[in-house]
């Protein structure tokens, strides 16, 4: 298993913001990690990224995370924020090549390699075109892009992501949750925070379902996203078929 | 990497230049030859060249590239690039700093004590800055937070001239407020340099952790920055190179605000980038200004934050302006 | 052969002026030939100017260089370092601290006799009259700066007979006086600078508030020249005969 949390506890205000969670991703896998708003779904990638205290045992690549230094982390698993902030203007391909920060020596040059992971990172993110724009003259949809292609640049076996379809149009939506899924396929282990259970449906390989810090259920999506956890969970009734063999879901009505 | 070679290479030629101009100008024309002869060698200009125009020179050069690193470093550290040694009022407490040592007897004492106070007054109100205005000050609460440590800062300095037995306190609050590198001699230059170094050093070292930062906390630790001890780094450097360059110049305003901002888009916009070349630039803007102070015929010489803020000031309204407009 | 001096500072530049022989000063600095604020601008007037930076000093290479010990302090770290004998004065606040200072610059540059005379003539100056007037009088400065106890100005108001309304109301060397306090208990002479005389800054505004003006009559306002006491020396004997005049009723 590439990650394996097994239970995480996080306290946020001595409330348990995360609650006795044991989950495993395996490498070639794209978890999508869903539930209603105030689940926990965030703050347990932020505990699993290192940034959130907690209890319980987590490890990657068979590395406890406690033991591990900010750098050695830093290589193992990349960590894609939702929120968009870009300080300042740099261009697009600069803040790209930040995700090599951990593997760049002393003198922070680039060698062939990394030009090559930045290279095949905006390629993947589509992003290629817009290598010398100022981030932050970028549209929101392609800005969120190159942080995307910033996450992947940091060539890491373990990406997580949070929400990293927020505030994307259908056809950015569609692209973010495409690139997640080849690079899962090409070998990654990836972990997104989804609020949207179609595109969670239709792209993850498997699905953990969160409740009130709990881990509701976690399983294919055929297993998890069944019409009585989607009313019991989120409280809706959900429209659901199957379309070129993959399930497609739609929230329909409030219960 | 892309373009920074030839910035820096200009730059660097410039600093020279600027050097060469605040040897060759002073109260008492010099021939070039004999500045030649003077710098490096014996001639009768040598103990003029020596002993009175180069520590100036280096003194000018040395707390320019001090307030324009700091400025630099800690405007990526704080994500705004309205921070400024000055403005957050850095400057000022190490003024009080070095006020409190002068005038009460410490450096005459124990000479280090002057920077050493001045370092600590600097350290005081980095931190303070940093409780008040937040990591990622935004810019209304990083304004204000200046203002009060500023302020506070000025007033106790004020307080501690008027306090110690000192007849010419308002003479010498001018100096504190508006700095000067006049008729300084080696012995100035060596109380503060080893400190200026320490903290350029500190603060040219945090390159890559402030590039990481542009992306914010969270991210810039996921990239392996250790994120607090970044803080602590650039604060500690800030108020070394600060403390030290204030307590042998007074506090001169607007050098940390305006070299970085002219240098941002010459850097790619990268933090790290900026740092050295926000030095280079900061030595090359206070050594020209002190060329100025001595060609401008006023009847007492002027101070260098008179020359830096009316560059200056104008500048950081224009930045205030456009930064409220988006 | 007298040392050859420069002096780098506005007081220094009156004392060397007031004790060298001419030819001896190699340079006075350049306020010292301004009229309202040095009381010997003639004499400056025939000696050259500087700035004061360390930098003409050492071009006019002097046996001595005069200075302040506040306002010249790095100037005069500079020098020292260069191998310049540099006498930094002080600020004396009484006569006998003046006299000795007089003495000591004039021992310096070589000139002790006239020096001895002119601490002689500075004490006869700020002897105490034997009939004294009595009348309180405020010397008052911008900002309602006053000179109280133990300061030169106080010396000059009891060597003129006059009582320091300052030193009675307790304020010691330097304080302020609100204004308040001078329109409800207003001395019988008010002091002013004839320098803040011109209406010119918001300090001197303070000097001619119209309270102030309707407390005289039956309060007399006089005037001392700024330059006669701006500096201790010899010359606050024409501050002390002002004083004098202004206390004849």
């Amino acid at each position: 298993m590439l990650l394996r949390t097994e239970g995480v506890t996080v306290r946020l205000d001595r409330r348990a913001a995360v609650a006795d969670v044991s989950l495993a991703v395996p490498a070639g896998c794209l978890m999508a990690l869903i539930g209603p708003n105030g689940a926990g779904k965030t703050t347990l990638l932020r505990a699993v990224a290192g940034l959130a205290p907690h209890a319980g045992r987590i490890t990657v690549a068979g590395h406890d995370l406690a033991a591990l230094t900010p750098a050695a982390r830093a290589r193992l698993m990349a960590y894609l924020p939702q929120r968009r902030d870009v300080a300042w203007g740099l261009a697009a391909r600069d803040v790209v090549a930040l995700g090599r920060l951990p593997h760049l020596g002393a003198g922070r040059r680039e060698s062939e390699e990394d030009r090559a992971a930045i290279a095949a990172a905006m390629a993947a993110a589509d992003v290629a075109a817009l290598a010398d724009r100022p981030v932050d003259r970028l549209s929101g949809g392609e800005r969120a892009r190159v942080l995307l292609a910033r996450a992947l640049a940091q060539a890491a076996p373990l990406l997580l992501a949070d929400e990293p379809t927020a505030a994307l149009d259908p056809y950015h939506q569609l692209q973010v949750m495409e690139v997640l899924r080849a690079e899962a396929e090409a070998g990654r282990a990836v972990v997104a925070v989804l609020h949207d259970l179609a595109l969670a449906a239709r792209f993850a390989h498997r699905v953990a379902l969160m409740a009130d810090g709990r881990l509701a259920a976690a399983g294919s999506p055929e297993d998890v996203l069944t019409e009585d956890r989607l009313a019991a969970v989120y409280r809706v009734a959900a429209l659901a078929g199957t379309r070129d063999g993959a399930r497609w879901i739609l929230p329909w009505r409030r219960l | 990497m892309r373009r920074a070679a030839p910035l820096l290479a200009i730059l660097a030629s410039a600093v020279l230049v600027a050097a060469a101009a605040s040897l060759a100008v002073g109260y008492v024309p010099l021939p070039l030859a004999d500045l030649v002869a003077g710098l490096f060698g014996g001639g009768p200009a040598a103990p003029l060249v020596q002993e009175i125009r180069l520590p100036r020179t280096l003194l000018a050069l040395a707390v320019g590239a001090s307030l324009g690193l700091a400025g630099a470093a800690l405007q990526g550290l704080l994500r705004n690039p309205l921070a400024e040694p000055g403005v957050v009022g850095i400057s000022a407490s190490a003024g009080l700093g070095a006020v409190i040592a002068l005038y009460f007897g410490l450096a005459a004492a124990w000479p280090p004590a002057l920077p050493i106070l001045g370092m600590v007054g600097a350290g005081v109100a980095g931190v303070l800055v940093l409780l008040l205005a937040g990591r990622a000050a935004g810019v209304l609460s990083l304004v204000l937070a200046g203002v009060a440590v500023s302020s506070f800062a000025v007033a106790l300095t004020a307080l501690a001239l008027n306090l110690a037995p000192n007849p010419y306190a308002l003479s010498e609050m001018l100096f504190w407020l508006l700095g000067s590198v006049r008729d300084r001699s080696f012995d100035d230059l060596g109380y503060a340099a080893p400190f200026m170094i320490l903290g350029a050093a500190l603060l040219l070292t945090a390159g890559r952790g402030l590039d990481a930062l542009t992306l914010g906390e969270e991210t810039a630790a996921s990239l392996g920055v250790r994120v607090g001890a970044l803080r602590a780094q650039v604060v500690a450097g800030t108020a070394l190179a600060v403390g030290a360059a204030v307590s042998a110049a007074g506090s001169i305003g607007f050098v940390g605000l305006v070299v970085p901002h002219l240098l941002r888009p010459l850097c790619g916009h990268r933090p790290g980038r900026l740092l050295l070349p926000s030095a280079l630039g900061g030595a090359i803007l206070i050594a020209a200004a002190d060329v100025l102070v001595r060609l401008v015929p006023t009847r007492t010489e002027l101070h260098l934050g008179v020359v830096t803020a009316l560059v200056g000031a104008p500048f950081f309204l224009a930045l205030l302006a456009s930064l409220g407009r988006r | 052969m007298p040392p050859r001096v420069v002096s780098i500072n506005l007081c220094a530049d009156q004392l060397v002026l007031a004790l060298a022989d001419p030819g001896q000063l190699l340079a006075v600095g350049r306020l010292a030939a301004d009229p309202t604020l040095s009381a010997m601008h003639r004499e400056a007037a025939a000696v050259p100017a500087i700035g004061g930076s360390a930098e003409e000093v050492l071009r006019l290479a002097p046996d001595l260089v005069v200075s302040g010990a506040a306002q010249q302090r790095k100037t005069n770290a500079l020098l020292r370092r260069m191998g310049f004998r540099v006498l930094a004065l002080g600020a004396p606040d009484d006569v006998e601290g003046v006299a000795a200072m007089i003495g000591e610059v004039a021992a310096a540059i070589g000139q002790s006799a006239r020096g001895e005379r002119l601490a002689i003539e500075l004490r006869a100056a700020f002897r105490a009259p034997t009939d004294p007037v009595g009348a309180a009088a405020l010397v008052w400065r911008p900002n309602g700066f006053v000179s109280g106890r133990g300061t030169l100005s106080d010396a000059a108001l009891r060597a003129a007979g006059l009582e320091n309304a300052a030193a009675l109301a307790g304020i010691g060397a330097w304080g302020t006086m609100p204004l308040e306090r001078l329109v409800t208990s207003p001395p019988d002479i008010l002091v002013l600078d004839d320098h803040m005389a011109v209406k010119s800054s918001r300090a001197q505004a303070l000097l001619v508030h119209p309270a102030l003006a309707r407390l005289a009559p039956p309060m007399r306002i006089g005037t001392v020249p700024t330059a006669d006491w701006l500096c201790p020396g010899p010359w606050m004997r024409a501050a002390v005969d002002r004083l004098r005049a202004l206390a004849e009723p």
